[in-house]
Protein backbone atom coordinates (compact mmCIF):
# COMPACT_ATOMS: atom_id res chain seq x y z
CA UNK A 1 0.00 0.00 0.00
CA UNK A 2 1.24 3.47 -0.84
CA UNK A 3 1.59 6.16 1.75
CA UNK A 4 -1.20 8.16 0.10
CA UNK A 5 -3.59 5.23 0.29
CA UNK A 6 -2.97 4.88 4.00
CA UNK A 7 -3.67 8.58 4.54
CA UNK A 8 -6.82 8.24 2.46
CA UNK A 9 -7.98 5.23 4.48
CA UNK A 10 -7.36 7.04 7.74
CA UNK A 11 -9.30 10.03 6.48
CA UNK A 12 -12.22 7.83 5.43
CA UNK A 13 -12.20 6.10 8.82
CA UNK A 14 -12.16 9.41 10.66
CA UNK A 15 -14.98 10.76 8.48
CA UNK A 16 -17.15 7.68 9.02
CA UNK A 17 -16.55 7.55 12.77
CA UNK A 18 -17.26 11.24 13.27
CA UNK A 19 -20.40 11.10 11.11
CA UNK A 20 -21.55 8.09 13.12
CA UNK A 21 -20.85 9.84 16.42
CA UNK A 22 -22.58 13.04 15.38
CA UNK A 23 -25.78 11.34 14.20
CA UNK A 24 -25.78 9.12 17.26
CA UNK A 25 -25.33 11.98 19.67
CA UNK A 26 -28.12 13.90 17.97
CA UNK A 27 -30.48 10.94 18.04
CA UNK A 28 -29.77 9.88 21.59
CA UNK A 29 -30.77 13.29 22.89
CA UNK A 30 -34.08 12.48 24.54
CA UNK A 31 -34.44 15.33 26.96
CA UNK A 32 -37.58 17.44 26.89
CA UNK A 33 -36.46 20.58 25.13
CA UNK A 34 -39.54 22.48 24.04
CA UNK A 35 -43.22 22.59 24.67
CA UNK A 36 -45.45 23.49 21.78
CA UNK A 37 -48.99 24.72 22.33
CA UNK A 38 -51.46 24.69 19.44
CA UNK A 39 -55.01 25.96 19.40
CA UNK A 40 -57.28 24.71 16.63
CA UNK A 41 -54.25 23.46 14.71
CA UNK A 42 -52.40 26.76 14.84
CA UNK A 43 -49.23 27.34 16.82
CA UNK A 44 -50.06 29.39 19.90
CA UNK A 45 -46.79 29.34 21.76
CA UNK A 46 -43.50 27.50 21.92
CA UNK A 47 -41.32 27.59 25.01
CA UNK A 48 -37.85 26.34 25.82
CA UNK A 49 -38.19 23.86 28.69
CA UNK A 50 -34.43 23.86 29.36
CA UNK A 51 -34.63 27.22 31.13
CA UNK A 52 -33.71 27.01 34.78
CA UNK A 53 -36.39 27.81 37.37
CA UNK A 54 -39.03 28.05 34.69
CA UNK A 55 -42.46 28.60 36.14
CA UNK A 56 -45.12 29.99 33.93
CA UNK A 57 -48.87 29.92 33.65
CA UNK A 58 -50.53 30.58 30.33
CA UNK A 59 -54.22 31.26 30.11
CA UNK A 60 -55.73 30.49 26.75
CA UNK A 61 -59.09 32.15 26.42
CA UNK A 62 -60.86 31.67 23.12
CA UNK A 63 -63.54 33.94 21.67
CA UNK A 64 -66.29 31.43 22.43
CA UNK A 65 -65.42 31.33 26.13
CA UNK A 66 -63.30 28.17 26.07
CA UNK A 67 -60.57 28.39 28.67
CA UNK A 68 -57.47 26.28 29.33
CA UNK A 69 -54.88 27.20 31.91
CA UNK A 70 -51.52 25.69 31.12
CA UNK A 71 -48.73 25.41 33.63
CA UNK A 72 -45.15 25.10 32.46
CA UNK A 73 -42.08 24.30 34.55
CA UNK A 74 -38.52 23.33 33.72
CA UNK A 75 -38.80 20.11 31.70
CA UNK A 76 -42.54 19.61 32.02
CA UNK A 77 -46.00 20.97 31.29
CA UNK A 78 -49.66 20.27 32.06
CA UNK A 79 -53.16 21.60 31.72
CA UNK A 80 -53.94 22.87 35.19
CA UNK A 81 -57.51 23.93 34.68
CA UNK A 82 -60.02 23.85 31.86
CA UNK A 83 -63.70 24.50 31.38
CA UNK A 84 -64.20 21.64 28.93
CA UNK A 85 -66.92 19.12 29.85
CA UNK A 86 -64.75 16.01 30.28
CA UNK A 87 -61.50 17.45 31.73
CA UNK A 88 -59.52 14.63 30.15
CA UNK A 89 -56.77 17.19 29.58
CA UNK A 90 -56.52 18.09 33.26
CA UNK A 91 -56.58 14.44 34.32
CA UNK A 92 -53.70 13.61 31.99
CA UNK A 93 -51.43 15.48 34.41
CA UNK A 94 -47.82 16.42 33.82
CA UNK A 95 -46.03 15.40 30.63
CA UNK A 96 -42.25 15.45 30.48
CA UNK A 97 -40.81 13.29 27.71
CA UNK A 98 -40.51 14.02 23.99
CA UNK A 99 -43.55 12.95 22.01
CA UNK A 100 -45.96 13.12 24.94
CA UNK A 101 -49.07 15.18 24.35
CA UNK A 102 -52.07 16.47 26.21
CA UNK A 103 -55.10 16.89 24.00
CA UNK A 104 -58.16 18.89 24.98
CA UNK A 105 -60.52 17.84 22.22
CA UNK A 106 -63.51 20.01 23.16
CA UNK A 107 -61.36 23.16 23.25
CA UNK A 108 -59.03 22.05 20.43
CA UNK A 109 -55.95 22.72 22.53
CA UNK A 110 -52.89 20.49 22.22
CA UNK A 111 -49.67 20.68 24.19
CA UNK A 112 -46.74 18.61 23.06
CA UNK A 113 -43.24 17.99 24.37
CA UNK A 114 -40.58 18.13 21.71
CA UNK A 115 -37.06 16.71 22.00
CA UNK A 116 -33.99 17.41 19.91
CA UNK A 117 -35.03 14.73 17.49
CA UNK A 118 -37.89 12.32 17.42
CA UNK A 119 -37.01 8.89 16.17
CA UNK A 120 -40.52 7.85 15.22
CA UNK A 121 -42.82 9.40 12.63
CA UNK A 122 -46.15 8.86 14.33
CA UNK A 123 -48.02 6.96 17.01
CA UNK A 124 -50.92 4.62 16.58
CA UNK A 125 -53.27 4.77 19.57
CA UNK B 1 -0.15 6.00 -10.83
CA UNK B 2 -2.10 6.83 -7.71
CA UNK B 3 -0.78 9.58 -5.52
CA UNK B 4 -2.13 10.57 -2.14
CA UNK B 5 -3.35 13.81 -3.66
CA UNK B 6 -5.54 12.14 -6.28
CA UNK B 7 -6.94 9.77 -3.65
CA UNK B 8 -7.88 12.67 -1.44
CA UNK B 9 -9.40 14.49 -4.37
CA UNK B 10 -11.41 11.41 -5.19
CA UNK B 11 -12.73 11.15 -1.63
CA UNK B 12 -13.53 14.86 -1.53
CA UNK B 13 -15.44 14.56 -4.78
CA UNK B 14 -17.38 11.58 -3.46
CA UNK B 15 -18.25 13.44 -0.25
CA UNK B 16 -19.37 16.51 -2.22
CA UNK B 17 -21.61 14.39 -4.43
CA UNK B 18 -23.15 12.73 -1.37
CA UNK B 19 -23.80 16.08 0.26
CA UNK B 20 -25.36 17.43 -2.92
CA UNK B 21 -27.63 14.41 -3.25
CA UNK B 22 -28.74 14.81 0.36
CA UNK B 23 -29.45 18.51 -0.04
CA UNK B 24 -31.35 18.13 -3.30
CA UNK B 25 -33.39 15.27 -1.83
CA UNK B 26 -34.43 17.58 0.98
CA UNK B 27 -35.20 20.69 -1.03
CA UNK B 28 -36.94 19.20 -4.06
CA UNK B 29 -39.78 18.04 -1.89
CA UNK B 30 -42.17 20.59 -0.57
CA UNK B 31 -43.45 19.60 2.81
CA UNK B 32 -46.81 20.54 4.23
CA UNK B 33 -47.77 19.76 7.80
CA UNK B 34 -51.24 20.50 9.07
CA UNK B 35 -53.31 19.74 12.11
CA UNK B 36 -57.03 20.16 12.25
CA UNK B 37 -59.91 18.80 14.26
CA UNK B 38 -62.53 16.63 12.60
CA UNK B 39 -64.62 13.55 13.44
CA UNK B 40 -64.20 14.39 17.12
CA UNK B 41 -60.46 13.96 17.02
CA UNK B 42 -57.17 15.55 16.03
CA UNK B 43 -56.22 15.02 12.40
CA UNK B 44 -52.56 15.35 11.42
CA UNK B 45 -51.39 15.32 7.83
CA UNK B 46 -47.85 15.52 6.54
CA UNK B 47 -47.44 15.62 2.77
CA UNK B 48 -44.38 15.81 0.55
CA UNK B 49 -44.80 16.85 -3.07
CA UNK B 50 -45.57 19.63 -5.47
CA UNK B 51 -49.36 19.69 -5.11
CA UNK B 52 -49.23 19.25 -1.36
CA UNK B 53 -51.13 22.39 -0.34
CA UNK B 54 -54.08 21.81 -2.64
CA UNK B 55 -54.19 18.12 -1.82
CA UNK B 56 -54.32 18.72 1.94
CA UNK B 57 -57.16 21.20 1.50
CA UNK B 58 -59.18 18.61 -0.42
CA UNK B 59 -58.49 15.98 2.22
CA UNK B 60 -59.95 18.11 5.01
CA UNK B 61 -63.04 18.85 2.92
CA UNK B 62 -63.53 15.12 2.40
CA UNK B 63 -63.08 14.24 6.06
CA UNK B 64 -65.66 16.85 7.05
CA UNK B 65 -68.05 15.49 4.44
CA UNK B 66 -67.69 11.97 5.87
CA UNK B 67 -68.26 13.34 9.37
CA UNK B 68 -71.46 15.06 8.24
CA UNK B 69 -72.70 11.73 6.85
CA UNK B 70 -71.59 9.37 9.59
CA UNK B 71 -71.28 11.38 12.81
CA UNK B 72 -73.55 9.91 15.47
CA UNK B 73 -73.78 13.27 17.25
CA UNK B 74 -74.60 15.26 14.13
CA UNK B 75 -78.31 15.99 13.92
CA UNK B 76 -79.03 15.29 10.25
CA UNK B 77 -76.28 12.79 9.44
CA UNK B 78 -77.26 9.54 7.72
CA UNK B 79 -76.47 7.73 10.95
CA UNK B 80 -78.78 9.98 13.01
CA UNK B 81 -81.56 9.57 10.45
CA UNK B 82 -81.19 5.77 10.44
CA UNK B 83 -81.30 5.74 14.26
CA UNK B 84 -84.31 8.06 14.44
CA UNK B 85 -86.25 5.89 11.99
CA UNK B 86 -85.31 2.55 13.58
CA UNK B 87 -88.30 0.20 13.59
CA UNK B 88 -90.29 2.77 11.59
CA UNK B 89 -88.98 3.06 8.08
CA UNK B 90 -85.95 2.52 5.84
CA UNK B 91 -83.75 5.55 5.21
CA UNK B 92 -82.19 6.58 1.94
CA UNK B 93 -78.47 7.18 2.49
CA UNK B 94 -75.36 8.33 0.68
CA UNK B 95 -73.40 5.67 -1.27
CA UNK B 96 -70.48 6.16 1.12
CA UNK B 97 -72.60 5.40 4.18
CA UNK B 98 -73.92 2.30 2.43
CA UNK B 99 -70.39 1.12 1.66
CA UNK B 100 -69.21 1.60 5.25
CA UNK B 101 -72.32 -0.21 6.56
CA UNK B 102 -71.71 -3.15 4.24
CA UNK B 103 -68.11 -3.35 5.42
CA UNK B 104 -69.28 -3.17 9.04
CA UNK B 105 -71.71 -6.04 8.59
CA UNK B 106 -68.98 -8.03 6.85
CA UNK B 107 -66.75 -7.66 9.90
CA UNK B 108 -69.62 -8.53 12.23
CA UNK B 109 -69.94 -11.85 10.41
CA UNK B 110 -66.18 -12.39 10.38
CA UNK B 111 -65.86 -11.75 14.13
CA UNK B 112 -68.84 -13.92 15.18
CA UNK B 113 -70.82 -10.82 16.02
CA UNK B 114 -68.20 -9.30 18.32
CA UNK B 115 -67.65 -6.25 16.11
CA UNK B 116 -71.14 -4.81 15.86
CA UNK B 117 -72.10 -1.30 14.76
CA UNK B 118 -75.54 -1.74 16.33
CA UNK B 119 -73.79 -1.39 19.72
CA UNK B 120 -74.89 2.28 19.92
CA UNK B 121 -77.61 1.93 22.63
CA UNK B 122 -75.02 0.28 24.87
CA UNK B 123 -72.41 2.96 24.10
CA UNK B 124 -74.98 5.58 25.05
CA UNK B 125 -75.86 3.77 28.29
CA UNK B 126 -72.24 3.47 29.46
CA UNK B 127 -71.19 6.85 28.07
CA UNK B 128 -67.57 6.08 28.94
CA UNK B 129 -65.22 9.02 28.69
CA UNK B 130 -67.99 11.59 28.77
CA UNK B 131 -69.81 11.18 32.05
CA UNK B 132 -68.11 12.63 35.09
CA UNK B 133 -69.46 10.41 37.84
CA UNK B 134 -68.27 7.08 36.33
CA UNK B 135 -71.38 5.11 37.18
CA UNK B 136 -71.63 1.45 36.34
CA UNK B 137 -75.07 1.04 34.80
CA UNK B 138 -77.76 -1.07 36.40
CA UNK B 139 -77.39 -4.76 35.50
CA UNK B 140 -81.04 -5.07 34.57
CA UNK B 141 -80.81 -2.09 32.26
CA UNK B 142 -77.75 -3.61 30.50
CA UNK B 143 -79.68 -6.85 29.94
CA UNK B 144 -82.65 -5.00 28.53
CA UNK B 145 -80.51 -3.06 26.09
CA UNK B 146 -78.73 -6.21 24.91
CA UNK B 147 -82.09 -7.13 23.40
CA UNK B 148 -81.83 -4.37 20.78
CA UNK B 149 -78.30 -5.18 19.77
CA UNK B 150 -77.62 -7.37 16.78
CA UNK B 151 -76.26 -6.70 13.32
CA UNK B 152 -78.63 -9.38 11.96
CA UNK B 153 -81.44 -6.85 12.31
CA UNK B 154 -79.78 -4.36 9.99
CA UNK B 155 -81.33 -4.42 6.54
CA UNK B 156 -79.23 -3.08 3.69
CA UNK B 157 -80.74 -2.62 0.23
CA UNK B 158 -77.80 -1.96 -2.06
CA UNK B 159 -79.77 -1.12 -5.22
CA UNK B 160 -82.09 1.32 -3.48
CA UNK B 161 -79.25 2.65 -1.30
CA UNK B 162 -81.46 2.24 1.71
CA UNK B 163 -80.79 1.11 5.28
CA UNK B 164 -83.33 -0.06 7.85
CA UNK B 165 -82.95 -1.05 11.49
CA UNK B 166 -85.73 -3.56 12.17
CA UNK B 167 -86.21 -2.97 15.90
CA UNK B 168 -87.51 0.29 17.34
CA UNK B 169 -84.83 0.93 19.95
CA UNK B 170 -81.91 -0.06 17.77
CA UNK B 171 -79.13 2.34 16.88
CA UNK B 172 -75.85 2.31 15.02
CA UNK B 173 -72.52 3.95 15.75
CA UNK B 174 -69.84 3.93 13.06
CA UNK B 175 -67.16 5.14 15.50
CA UNK B 176 -65.26 1.87 15.10
CA UNK B 177 -64.97 2.07 11.33
CA UNK B 178 -65.71 5.54 9.88
CA UNK B 179 -62.28 6.95 10.73
CA UNK B 180 -60.73 4.09 8.82
CA UNK B 181 -62.89 4.86 5.81
CA UNK B 182 -61.96 8.55 6.05
CA UNK B 183 -58.24 7.70 6.17
CA UNK B 184 -58.62 5.59 3.01
CA UNK B 185 -60.43 8.40 1.22
CA UNK B 186 -57.77 10.87 2.36
CA UNK B 187 -55.04 8.63 0.96
CA UNK B 188 -56.96 8.25 -2.30
CA UNK B 189 -57.19 12.01 -2.73
CA UNK B 190 -53.49 12.49 -2.03
CA UNK B 191 -52.52 9.76 -4.50
CA UNK B 192 -54.81 11.24 -7.17
CA UNK B 193 -52.95 14.52 -6.72
CA UNK B 194 -49.72 12.73 -7.50
CA UNK B 195 -48.45 12.61 -3.92
CA UNK B 196 -45.89 9.85 -3.42
CA UNK B 197 -45.10 10.37 0.24
CA UNK B 198 -47.52 11.26 3.02
CA UNK B 199 -48.46 10.55 6.63
CA UNK B 200 -52.06 10.74 7.80
CA UNK B 201 -53.24 10.35 11.39
CA UNK B 202 -56.94 10.50 12.18
CA UNK B 203 -56.89 10.38 15.95
CA UNK B 204 -54.26 7.65 15.97
CA UNK B 205 -55.60 5.82 12.91
CA UNK B 206 -52.54 5.96 10.72
CA UNK B 207 -52.15 5.70 6.96
CA UNK B 208 -48.82 6.17 5.23
CA UNK B 209 -48.33 6.63 1.52
CA UNK B 210 -45.08 5.38 0.04
CA UNK B 211 -41.92 5.73 2.08
CA UNK B 212 -40.51 8.82 3.78
CA UNK B 213 -39.07 11.54 1.56
CA UNK B 214 -35.58 10.13 2.16
CA UNK B 215 -36.72 6.72 0.93
CA UNK B 216 -36.69 4.98 4.32
CA UNK B 217 -39.83 3.31 5.69
CA UNK B 218 -42.11 5.16 8.11
CA UNK B 219 -41.52 4.29 11.75
CA UNK B 220 -44.82 3.99 13.54
CA UNK B 221 -44.91 3.70 17.30
CA UNK B 222 -47.55 1.68 19.12
CA UNK B 223 -48.88 3.62 22.10
CA UNK B 224 -47.71 2.28 25.50
CA UNK B 225 -51.04 1.10 26.96
CA UNK B 226 -50.18 2.10 30.54
CA UNK B 227 -48.36 5.40 30.04
CA UNK B 228 -49.49 8.85 28.88
CA UNK B 229 -50.11 9.51 25.22
CA UNK B 230 -46.85 9.75 23.29
CA UNK B 231 -45.02 6.94 25.07
CA UNK B 232 -44.29 4.02 22.83
CA UNK B 233 -44.33 0.28 23.55
CA UNK B 234 -43.05 -0.92 20.19
CA UNK B 235 -42.15 0.35 16.75
CA UNK B 236 -43.07 -1.10 13.38
CA UNK B 237 -41.69 0.02 10.03
CA UNK B 238 -44.19 0.30 7.18
CA UNK B 239 -44.71 1.60 3.65
CA UNK B 240 -48.08 2.09 1.95
CA UNK B 241 -49.97 0.70 4.92
CA UNK B 242 -52.52 1.63 7.51
CA UNK B 243 -51.79 1.04 11.19
CA UNK B 244 -54.71 1.17 13.62
CA UNK B 245 -54.72 0.40 17.34
CA UNK B 246 -57.60 -0.31 19.71
CA UNK B 247 -56.87 -0.25 23.41
CA UNK B 248 -58.47 -0.21 26.84
CA UNK B 249 -56.60 2.99 27.76
CA UNK B 250 -58.20 5.56 25.49
CA UNK B 251 -61.41 6.16 27.39
CA UNK B 252 -62.01 4.40 30.68
CA UNK B 253 -62.69 4.71 34.36
CA UNK B 254 -61.64 2.50 37.24
CA UNK B 255 -63.99 1.08 39.80
CA UNK B 256 -63.44 -1.73 42.30
CA UNK B 257 -60.05 -2.53 40.79
CA UNK B 258 -61.60 -3.02 37.36
CA UNK B 259 -60.95 -0.97 34.26
CA UNK B 260 -64.19 0.02 32.58
CA UNK B 261 -63.09 0.94 29.07
CA UNK B 262 -64.92 1.97 25.91
CA UNK B 263 -64.71 -1.26 23.89
CA UNK B 264 -67.96 -2.95 24.79
CA UNK B 265 -68.75 -6.61 24.24
CA UNK B 266 -72.14 -7.02 22.51
CA UNK B 267 -72.59 -10.46 24.11
CA UNK B 268 -72.16 -9.42 27.75
CA UNK B 269 -73.02 -5.72 27.60
CA UNK B 270 -69.84 -4.95 29.60
CA UNK B 271 -66.37 -3.74 28.57
CA UNK B 272 -64.48 -6.57 26.87
CA UNK B 273 -62.07 -8.18 29.33
CA UNK B 274 -60.43 -10.64 27.00
CA UNK B 275 -56.81 -10.49 28.13
CA UNK B 276 -56.09 -7.99 25.38
CA UNK B 277 -55.06 -4.49 26.40
CA UNK B 278 -53.96 -3.25 22.98
CA UNK B 279 -54.59 -4.59 19.49
CA UNK B 280 -52.90 -3.14 16.42
CA UNK B 281 -53.66 -4.13 12.84
CA UNK B 282 -51.45 -3.35 9.86
CA UNK B 283 -53.32 -3.60 6.55
CA UNK B 284 -53.50 -2.14 3.05
CA UNK B 285 -56.71 -0.32 3.84
CA UNK B 286 -57.55 1.61 6.96
CA UNK B 287 -61.22 0.62 6.98
CA UNK B 288 -60.11 -3.00 7.37
CA UNK B 289 -57.43 -2.17 9.95
CA UNK B 290 -59.94 -0.10 11.96
CA UNK B 291 -62.67 -2.74 12.08
CA UNK B 292 -60.17 -5.56 12.63
CA UNK B 293 -58.30 -3.92 15.50
CA UNK B 294 -61.58 -3.61 17.41
CA UNK B 295 -62.57 -7.14 16.34
CA UNK B 296 -59.39 -8.79 17.61
CA UNK B 297 -59.50 -6.78 20.82
CA UNK B 298 -62.99 -8.21 21.39
CA UNK B 299 -62.03 -11.74 20.36
CA UNK B 300 -58.98 -11.79 22.64
CA UNK B 301 -55.32 -12.51 21.85
CA UNK B 302 -55.70 -16.16 20.82
CA UNK B 303 -58.78 -16.02 18.59
CA UNK B 304 -57.81 -12.58 17.33
CA UNK B 305 -54.45 -13.77 16.11
CA UNK B 306 -56.06 -16.79 14.44
CA UNK B 307 -58.42 -14.50 12.54
CA UNK B 308 -55.52 -12.38 11.30
CA UNK B 309 -53.41 -15.37 10.26
CA UNK B 310 -56.19 -16.43 7.92
CA UNK B 311 -56.15 -13.12 6.06
CA UNK B 312 -53.82 -11.99 3.27
CA UNK B 313 -51.66 -8.88 3.65
CA UNK B 314 -53.01 -8.29 7.13
CA UNK B 315 -50.87 -8.40 10.26
CA UNK B 316 -51.36 -7.75 13.95
CA UNK B 317 -49.48 -6.73 17.08
CA UNK B 318 -51.29 -7.64 20.28
CA UNK B 319 -50.36 -6.73 23.85
CA UNK B 320 -51.88 -9.00 26.48
CA UNK B 321 -52.45 -8.27 30.16
CA UNK B 322 -49.18 -10.02 31.08
CA UNK B 323 -47.45 -7.24 29.12
CA UNK B 324 -46.41 -9.72 26.43
CA UNK B 325 -46.35 -8.66 22.81
CA UNK B 326 -47.75 -11.16 20.31
CA UNK B 327 -46.96 -10.64 16.65
CA UNK B 328 -48.56 -12.29 13.60
CA UNK B 329 -46.33 -14.37 11.32
CA UNK B 330 -45.87 -11.70 8.63
CA UNK B 331 -44.43 -9.22 11.14
CA UNK B 332 -42.04 -11.61 12.91
CA UNK B 333 -38.70 -9.86 13.26
CA UNK B 334 -40.14 -6.54 12.08
CA UNK B 335 -41.49 -5.24 15.37
CA UNK B 336 -39.06 -3.62 17.76
CA UNK B 337 -40.00 -3.46 21.43
CA UNK B 338 -38.84 -0.09 22.72
CA UNK B 339 -40.09 -0.19 26.30
CA UNK B 340 -38.67 -2.37 29.07
CA UNK B 341 -42.19 -2.97 30.32
CA UNK B 342 -42.88 -5.46 27.53
CA UNK B 343 -41.37 -8.63 26.15
CA UNK B 344 -41.94 -10.39 22.87
CA UNK B 345 -43.79 -13.67 23.15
Amino acid sequence: MKKGDIIALILIAVAIISAFLITNLLNKEKSPDFVEITVDGKLYDKLDLRQQDLKKTIKIQQDDGKINIIEIETGRARVKEANCPDEVCVNTGWIDSPGETVVCLPNKVVIKIIGESEDIDGISY
Amino acid sequence: MRSSRSSIMFILAAVMILIMITISACTNQKQIKRQDFAMGTAVDIEVYGVNAEKAVQKVFEKINEIDRLMGVNIQDSDVSKINKMSGISPVKVDRQTLYVMQKAVHYSQLSDGKFDVSIQPLVELWDIGHQKDNDIPDEQKVKEILGYIGYQDIEIDEDGCVIFLKKRDMGIDLGGIAKGYAADEAAKILKDQGIKSAFISLGGNIFVIGSKSDGSPWKIGIQHPRKPRGNVAAVVEVEDKSVVTSGDYERFFKSGGKRYHHILDPDTGYPAWTGCISATVVADRSIDADALSTSIFLLGPQKGLELIENMDNTEAIIINDNMEVLVSSGLKGKVKITSEDFKLK
